[in-house]
């Protein structure tokens, strides 16, 4: 008996990468491209297309597709590791249902709100469009018109977006859904750091001694990030995991201390620990007088409910994020209640766990990394969360060094790189920048060559907002471009869905796949998707990565790039500004959008002979420059010296990414550190330079409620969430048929004891209730989760079973971020 | 040649869609606000014998039920027939080789720590039907 | 059957000479090459040769300055085959 030639294929595959790896030397990509049988493969990297990990891929193309996909050996975040989603990747553009044409509800050859989609072209699909966006601006002003994008576009995709909406139709009425999922983790960089994102890195998942999970399943949503932290614990001396959550889930499967609390005592499990450190001499003074403020927040804030909410009315302070500053003594006095025994109470975590937990925070000898998602910033308190976790880091200066880490992890492959660099929200600008700042105005305006007052001092609607005001016929011309947010955002029954099929309303959805959302528009818009473009996306390090194009979309289908630009045709600056303000930029009389946006000297700058040689380029080809490289130096231009700087263009090709800021060519690793951050002053050895006195703020913020509690009728806590083998809304990972059988319909995970009193057997249908609507699903007692009493867990991936019909629209007033994780529901036999 | 092919593919595709016109739905195949659509079992395939591949570097699907499979901090029960100490006498297939060099690539004589969790990568398959078809095409140079 | 992973070094200027005659041994495949005059090579038992006799040989060839033996895989035929994961 003989080995066959496919193990022996595979053996030598083996020996090759190990010697390759070895060497330093790449397989995969590049001029040695060695391939083991099928020499006609050619491979590209390109990012992953799911969470915010960014693991690089290899992307092997043939004949103008893509038939097969493997972890890149050459990336610093996954070494040639991926999940099982990453390795699934080749299969998510060929969903037989691909939209190849833009549709239209029409009826008798007219646009009808309650017609059936017809094909039509793309000048049909932008008359329509352009027609309904111009009556909207005639009789609304641009208030009336708004965008929803996505922490999914690509860096210049958020950026053009961003640009069309605050400087072409001069509307802040633009905001992504990284809202609904990273909207609080800014606002705790912001108001502790004044400058967004992580001071650490990845690296830190190798250097620290103890890792404490709050609110974030990593095994399922993080994998690779989850594979590095397993090798840690189980290979370094002495390693700790912790995990907190408000159920048992597969993260907890590492966890030498494993906490299940009840929702919302986060917040007074971390004031313990803050009271902890202090009650036993643990603070580090030295490093608390020369770089931290102590302050409090305002309280009683309310939820982010409409104005005219009950408890948004009872609310003293709605909405304020007043910060006062307190003495140190002050601030001890506010943890006090936090004792032991209270907060074992509240929180139902055992006193010998907390306790445990706490004494990581306050041994000096050893390096903490904390991490969170979700369970954070979906919360009505995620503002405040935030802060309060940076708070125990910065009484025991456990922060931007090599180990010592509190860390926020990102959800969607750009949620960093585009929706907050490119700050592609309601109020913000790239770079940090605000849009109610006039000097940052003044100088987004210089940047892109336009006059004085071009962009509103207004911030816009945002994401949840938005539903609200479609609902109410005050937006009325609506553009949503990658994502689903009608499987996504909160309360659909009673918001979103009454909100698109608002007759005022005319609702135009770009999408690859006919998604819940693309079917409860008025126009779909059929999209060209990941490699089918030159893309760039940032990843919750502050990695930026860039791919280039592979393949060519399907049909009629274009990027997100594409649409923007070539919609922004459609408009004379008198159409879109009004005569009254184009009067004061004689100049600009008469221009196109395309013209003063796109063809500003900036953007067609570079020729198309910068095009590396052998790829594709249908976007630039198109519109005849190097489009990407033009957006992406434009916007470079925000950051550069400001402490967000990017490498030249060129670079990023040939990385597998960098972190900035970049400085000489030189990447960061941990901010605000002297001799890993340029930006720090030397012989300062670390200064939070965010902020004019370069010292980070402690925010003192209490336990407050949540806004709805189970009761009598409502009587179970219901939180969502993800898993591992789908991606957000599913619309590319259900699509996969590997990837739909791994994990077939979404189940509702619930404690057998809450099943026997309901007279409920695991597979079971049930009804699920809460006050704002009812869907059917069956339950799971036994699955991978393991619920507590008292709560019950069920995934949004499913589209059948849409779980956004029972969530609450209620907000962190502060972060806006809807909260995902709480709200009241009652299971019932269907 | 190659370019004719693709360009009939495109061809087909755009003509697809034409004629699929009114009929174009989601997964749901009812509107967003119509009732829940809950129609699939929860069976785990158990059929025996490997699942084809589609290439070389996809990881292998699971042909057996892993429910109430325990891997945590004390045990990892794939490992007890899937180790290359335990695959011959159980005869089952062994972790390939490159689950046994770590991040470094230091070679191992047992599984590394970065590929601890099985199903990050590898997964059961329900028997139920797909949502809809795929149209990707393995490369048949293997 | 023996399976070899080795790192070839030659001299630059040779490479192209001996990127051929490594090309021409039976058993020896090339399945990388850098500019500086590394070569990812792949060894294996031929019908005459086992692969460590082979790997002396690549020794021999004109511009090969040093080779490295970075992994090697030994499979007995006679086990069952059915314990790869292919």
């Amino acid at each position: 008996m003989t080995l066959s030639d496919s193990r022996r294929t595979f053996l030598k595959a083996t020996a090759a990468a190990a010697t390759a790896s070895t060497a330093g030397l790449s397989l995969g990509a590049g001029p040695a491209d060695a391939q083991f049988g099928v020499p006609d493969i050619k491979w590209d990297k390109a990012p992953c297309r799911f969470c915010g990990t960014g693991c690089t891929v290899l992307v092997g193309t043939k004949e103008g597709r893509v038939v097969a996909t493997q972890g890149d050996p050459q990336a610093e975040v996954n070494r040639g590791l991926n999940c099982v989603k990453g390795y699934f990747l080749s299969k998510i553009m060929y969903g037989k249902d691909r939209l190849t044409q833009p549709l239209l509800r029409m009826r008798d050859g007219e646009y009808a709100k309650d017609g059936d989609f017809q094909p039509i072209s793309w000048d049909q699909a932008f008359d329509i469009m352009a027609e309904k966006w111009k009556e909207t601006l005639r009789t609304k002003g641009p208030e009336g018109v708004g965008m929803f994008g996505s922490g999914q576009w690509t860096v210049w995709e958020g950026y053009a977006a961003s640009k069309l909406m605050k400087a072409g139709f001069r509307s802040n009425n633009i905001d992504p859904n990284a809202r609904h999922c990273m909207a609080s983790a800014v606002m705790g960089f912001m108001r502790s750091f004044g400058v967004d994102e992580p001071m650490g890195c990845y690296d830190d998942l190798e250097a620290a001694d103890t890792f404490v999970l709050w609110g974030s399943n990593m095994a399922e949503m993080h994998p690779i990030l989850w594979s590095r932290l397993t090798d840690t614990r189980l290979t370094k001396e002495g390693c700790e995991v912790h995990v907190l959550s408000t159920f048992e889930h597969r993260s907890f499967e590492l966890a030498d201390n494993g906490m299940v609390f009840t929702p919302q005592t986060d917040l007074a499990i971390l004031n313990y620990i803050a009271n902890h450190i202090i009650q036993t001499g643990s603070v580090n003074e030295e490093f608390l007088s020369k770089h931290v403020n102590i302050t409090k927040t305002a309280t009683d804030i309310g939820y982010g409910l409409r104005d005219e909410d009950p408890l948004q009315l009872a609310a003293a302070n709605p909405n304020s994020g007043e910060l006062t500053p307190i003495s140190f003594t002050e601030y001890a006095e506010s943890v006090k209640p936090y004792t032991l025994e209270y907060t074992a109470e509240i929180s139902g975590v055992p006193a010998d766990k907390l306790e445990r937990l706490a004494q990581q925070y306050a041994d000096p000898d050893r390096k903490v990394m904390s991490l969170w998602t979700m369970g954070f910033n979906q919360h009505t308190r995620g503002s405040w969360v935030n802060s309060l976790m940076y708070n125990v880091h910065l009484l025991t200066g456990k922060i931007s060094e090599p180990g010592n880490s509190p860390f926020s992890l990102t959800g969607q492959p750009s949620a960093c790189g585009t929706a907050r660099e490119v700050g592609t929200f309601a109020h913000r600008l790239p770079a940090d920048y605000v849009v109610t700042n006039p000097e940052h105005r003044a100088k987004a305006e210089k940047i892109w060559k336009l006059p004085e007052g071009t962009i509103p001092d207004k911030v816009g609607f945002h994401a949840v907002l938005q539903n609200r005001m479609l609902k109410d016929g005050v937006l009325n011309a609506y553009w949503v471009q990658c994502n689903n947010n009608m499987q996504a955002a909160p309360n659909m029954n009673e918001e979103g869905w009454p909100g698109y099929r608002n007759p005022d309303n005319f609702v135009t959805v770009s999408d690859p796949y006919p998604t819940v959302t693309a079917m409860s528009a008025d126009l779909i818009l059929p999209t060209a998707m990941w490699v089918e473009k030159e893309g760039c996306y940032g990843n919750a390090e502050r990695r930026t990565q860039m791919w280039r194009q592979q393949v060519h979309a399907p049909g009629d289908a274009k990027s997100d790039l594409w649409q923007l630009m070539e919609f922004s045709k459609r408009f004379t600056v008198e159409e879109a500004w009004g005569d009254e303000f184009v009067a004061t930029a004689p100049e600009m009389a008469g221009k196109t959008l395309y013209q003063v946006l796109f063809e500003n000297g900036n953007v067609d700058k570079f020729p198309l002979s910068e095009i590396q040689h052998g790829h594709p380029n249908d976007d630039a080809n198109h519109f005849g420059f190097y489009v990407q490289k033009g957006l992406f130096e434009e916007y470079a231009a925000f950051g550069r010296g400001h402490g967000h700087d990017l490498a030249p263009f060129e670079r990023y090709h040939e990385e597998r990414g960098l972190r900035w800021p970049v400085v000489d060519g030189k990447e960061t690793l941990w901010r605000y550190r002297e001799g890993h951050d340029p930006y720090v002053e030397e012989g300062s050895e670390l200064q939070f330079y965010g902020f004019p006195d370069k010292k980070a703020k402690i925010i003192f913020a209490p336990y407050e409620a949540p806004p709805e509690m189970p009761d009598d009728e409502y009587n179970l806590w219901f939180c969502t969430g993800r898993v591992l083998e789908h991606w957000h809304s599913g619309s590319m990972t259900r699509r996969v048929p590997e990837l739909h059988r791994s994990f077939p319909l979404a189940v509702v995970y619930m404690h057998p004891d809450d099943a026997a009193d309901r007279d409920l057997r695991h597979g079971q249908e049930v009804k699920v209730a809460t006050r704002r609507g009812e869907i059917t699903s069956r339950i799971s007692t036994k699955g991978r989760n393991k619920m507590p009493k008292g709560l019950v867990f069920m995934p949004w991936f499913d589209e059948g079973q849409l779980t956004n019909k029972l969530t609450l629209d209620a907000t962190c007033p502060l972060s806006k971020q809807t909260d995902f994780k709480k709200c009241a529901c009652k299971v019932e036999r269907a | 040649m190659n370019k004719i092919a693709v360009f009939a593919s495109a061809l087909l595709i755009a003509f697809g869609s034409i004629a699929l016109g009114q009929e174009i739905k989601d997964l749901r195949g009812t509107p967003p606000d119509a009732p829940s659509v809950v129609n699939m079992s929860l069976q785990w395939e158990g059929r025996e014998g490997r699942m084809v591949r589609n290439y070389r570097q996809q990881p292998p699907l699971i042909p057996h039920s892993i429910t109430q499979y325990q891997i945590d901090l004390r045990t990892n029960q794939c490992l007890s027939c899937h180790d290359w100490t335990k695959a011959g006498e159980r005869n089952a297939p062994t972790l390939s080789m490159t689950h046994y060099l770590d991040r470094d690539g230091t070679e191992l004589d047992h599984i590394a720590g970065t590929r601890y969790f099985c199903n990050q990568c590898h997964v059961p398959q329900a028997d139920t039907d797909v949502l809809v078809e795929n149209t990707f095409v393995p490369s048949h140079g293997e | 059957m023996n399976i070899c992973g080795c790192l070839v070094h030659v001299a630059p200027e040779r490479s192209g000479v001996a990127r051929q005659a490594m090309d021409t041994t039976p058993g020896v495949e090339v399945h990388a090459e850098a500019e500086d005059g590394r070569f990812v090579v792949v060894v294996e038992d031929t019908e005459d040769r086992l692969a460590s006799e082979t790997i002396m040989d690549l020794h021999h060839i004109p511009g090969v300055v040093a080779l490295a033996l970075t992994y090697h895989h030994f499979e007995d035929p006679e086990a069952s085959p059915l314990n790869s994961t292919e």
